[in-house]
């Protein structure tokens, strides 16, 4: 196939080259890979009860709503899919620093003396003392249930 | 015509004195204070700006000069932490959080001279690729966005902005000044994912029909995309943990770079998955990201993860026309013709692949076969490092804390959270905790680190065969607009908005995103190239060829905002 560039003063030849597709692009020309199929997933999770609960406490955030319980089972249907790759063998990798020496420096004090400068984003302190209420009691369990009633 | 200037160009103005640093900071305010309808900025640092600039000025007329920077106009992406101004990362739990140091990207910035124009939008804690879920609203893409305050002075514009144009179909919303020629990508060919730059699911005479629909900005670091296209800013910072410098630099236009992992120091850049995290540069050309990397770049003791090696500032090629492309190796991975990729963006990839063949260079297929599983394990791996990275949010020694919830520690926490974090920030840290269980640890995150390894093999695996740079898309599309972004849940555009950005962090390697062409719609589309750890010499001497190949149109606002 023939190329035609077209020299319009400083415009850039590369757009206006009119077969766009040549014989020889190397560019596939239709997608390589499709969706997953969901058959070849393992079952959905439904969130229990207990497990919302647990997270709650572990998390210390809440699911506010169905939503938020929605949204979770969504993020792990997506996960799910992870489970497809042949991993055998592999070792799991934490950093891409993995194969490097990071640098280390000498355990020294270097800076300091700033007690106020990190006080002062604090919302309530008394003296220097950050002030938190008492600890070591669980949190509430919630009453209601974020699911409709079935 | 100084803001739509390169931050080369605005470098050589300062020093031949034909601009002076107050003047063009003034210049500068009055473009921020103009544009704020985008939103690009959360804290806007004017006053500090101005006395900078004043400083600069005396250094200026004395004769001395802190660096290459002094008296240039910067933006910050607001999860850096800054000295005494507001680092809020977009969320409701750290309003008012005022830093008592400098991330050292921005201490770098300021010992050079640089000039803080203020703190730029985000999603909540960098969560998000569209800039639209952040507390303090939305970033708004400035390309063909209609300037509600400034319509009078756009309306002589439009009418020559028509002559000069032949948008097919939608002229009568071509809204935008465009500097130079401009050249739309005009392909003709029906693309093999529908017909336009739209996923098939964008429902067009809806969107058209609603006068006050923008296109988005991109993320998460949008509000400094933004500020480095409306020229608020000649450079600015931004973060990359999935494709957050690159998604809003190929959506607005700009040049987005994310560096080797441990090449720039993370001290002070507000952690949301440590192990990916990168910051990052936005500018308008390449040349100006190299000027910008060779400031940032180098080991910092606050950061035990940077490199140790001294860094070997990347040199700038001056005659861009005169590099040869001989011996070079294009690597095209075919995983990145993933289902959804516009038509016009396939086409642009296409156009400069073969442009790289036709220029000598050798051009190939290859694979990296875990491609299609990288989102994946990058959704598990960011929720399992943010629920512990969040952890810090408590509401007692900084940021948010709730009123009325003294019952416990505990319950002053979860209200703390409740009230600070928004649902999407909430939702991974549920995930993380989800996959970090006992009975899941294996079966998900051992799992995703199994597979980051793959992934990473991957590329490891074509670069040893010799391949030198890989060249792929940023995004699926151009820039979409909000109406049908909004139409799914964060979650899920960013399933599809990371698709081809994340695996590079993964494997902690460089990319930039070099913007390309427009879009069917007329907006920018980016593409992404792809190299080695530490090879940013040679990335961005083939990015800066292929720029100076494409003569993308620099977007003015010049002309629409009626000042200078």
């Amino acid at each position: 196939m023939t190329r035609f560039y077209v020299n319009i003063s400083k415009m850039s030849t590369w757009m206006l080259t009119l077969n766009h597709r040549c014989l020889s692009s190397k560019v596939p020309a239709k997608p390589t890979w499709k969706q997953i199929d969901p058959s070849t997933l393992p079952k959905p999770t439904t969130i229990d009860e207990a497990t919302i609960s647990h997270l709650e406490r572990l998390a210390l955030v809440d699911f506010n709503n169905q939503e938020g319980i929605e949204r979770l089972e969504k993020a792990i249907r997506f996960a799910d899919q992870i489970t497809l790759v042949d991993t055998t063998g592999v070792q799991p990798m934490d950093s891409v620093l993995e194969s490097r020496n990071t640098y280390l420096r000498k355990d020294e004090v270097t800076e300091g003396n700033c007690k106020q400068e990190i006080l002062k984003n604090a919302a309530l302190v008394e003296e220097d003392y950050f002030v938190a209420p008492p600890g070591n009691i669980p949190l509430k369990k919630k009453e209601k249930s974020y699911r409709p009633k079935t | 015509m100084m803001l739509s200037s390169s931050l080369k160009e605005v470098i050589n103005s300062l020093r031949n004195g034909s601009i002076q640093s107050k003047e063009l900071c003034e210049k500068c305010i009055r473009r921020v204070q103009k544009t704020r309808e985008l939103n690009s900025f959360i804290t806007e640092t004017l006053d500090i700006a101005r006395s900078q600039a004043s400083e600069s000025q005396a250094r200026q007329l004395s004769g001395s000069s802190l660096g290459i920077l002094d008296g240039v106009p910067v933006a910050v992406k607001d999860n850096f932490s800054t000295l005494g101004v507001q680092t809020s990362c977009a969320s409701a739990i750290l309003k008012g959080y005022v830093p008592p140091y400098n991330a050292t990207m921005v201490q770098r910035l300021l010992d050079q001279g640089a000039v803080m124009m203020g703190k730029t939008n985000l999603d909540e804690f960098a969560m998000g690729s569209g800039s639209l879920d952040s507390v303090y609203g939305p970033v708004r893409n400035p390309w063909k966005y209609t300037f509600q305050n400034y319509e009078a002075n756009k309306q002589d514009d439009l009418n020559k902005q028509s002559l000069r144009f032949s948008n097919k179909g939608n002229s009568a919303n071509h809204k935008n000044n465009i500097q130079s020629e401009s050249i739309k990508n005009s392909d003709s060919t029906n693309g093999q994912n529908g017909s336009s730059g739209i996923p098939e699911d964008m429902d067009v005479s809806d969107t058209r029909s609603e006068e006050c629909d923008w296109y988005v900005s991109g993320g998460s670091s949008g509000g400094s995309a933004v500020a480095v296209a409306t020229g608020t800013a000649f450079a600015a910072l931004g973060s990359d943990t999935g494709g957050s410098v690159r998604i809003p630099a190929s959506y607005c236009g700009v040049v987005g770079f994310k560096p080797t992992y441990s090449l720039l120091s993370r001290y002070g850049l507000i952690p949301l998955v440590n192990s990916l995290d990168v910051p990052g540069i936005l500018t308008k050309t390449v040349d100006d990201t190299v000027i910008m990397l060779n400031v940032l770049a180098g080991h910092d003791v606050h950061d035990s993860t940077t490199m140790t090696d001294p860094y070997k500032p990347v040199l700038a090629v001056d005659f861009p026309e005169k590099i040869s492309l001989k011996g070079l190796h294009i690597g095209i991975p075919k995983e990145y013709h993933a289902p959804g990729l516009a038509s016009d963006v396939l086409s642009a990839w296409d156009k400069a692949a073969d442009l790289f063949e036709a220029h000598g260079a050798t051009v190939s297929e290859v694979s990296l076969p875990h491609t299609r599983f990288s989102i994946v394990c990058y959704s598990i791996l960011c929720a399992c490092e943010v629920s512990s990275n969040m952890a810090r949010y408590d509401g007692i020694e900084f940021g948010h804390r709730a009123q009325n919830a003294d019952a416990s520690t505990e319950a002053l926490y979860a209200a703390s959270r409740h009230e600070g974090f928004n649902d999407v920030v909430r939702g991974r840290i549920l995930a993380g905790n989800y996959f970090l269980l006992n009975k899941n640890y294996d079966t998900y995150f051992i799992q995703a680190q199994k597979v980051r390894k793959l992934i990473s093999e991957d590329f490891a695996c074509v670069f040893s065969v010799g391949v030198d740079v890989l060249l792929t898309p940023t995004t699926l599309t151009g820039a979409p607009k909000y109406s049908w972004y909004k139409r799914e849940d964060n979650r899920t555009r960013t399933e599809q908005q990371d698709v081809f950005t994340q695996p590079i962090n993964m494997a902690g390697l460089p990319a930039v995103s070099v913007p390309a062409s427009l879009s069917d719609e007329g907006v920018p589309i980016g593409l992404q190239f792809i190299g080695p750890m530490f090879s940013e010499q040679k990335l961005l001497t083939v990015a800066r060829w292929f720029e100076q190949q494409v003569h993308f149109p620099r977007l003015s606002l010049d002309g629409i905002l009626g000042d200078l």
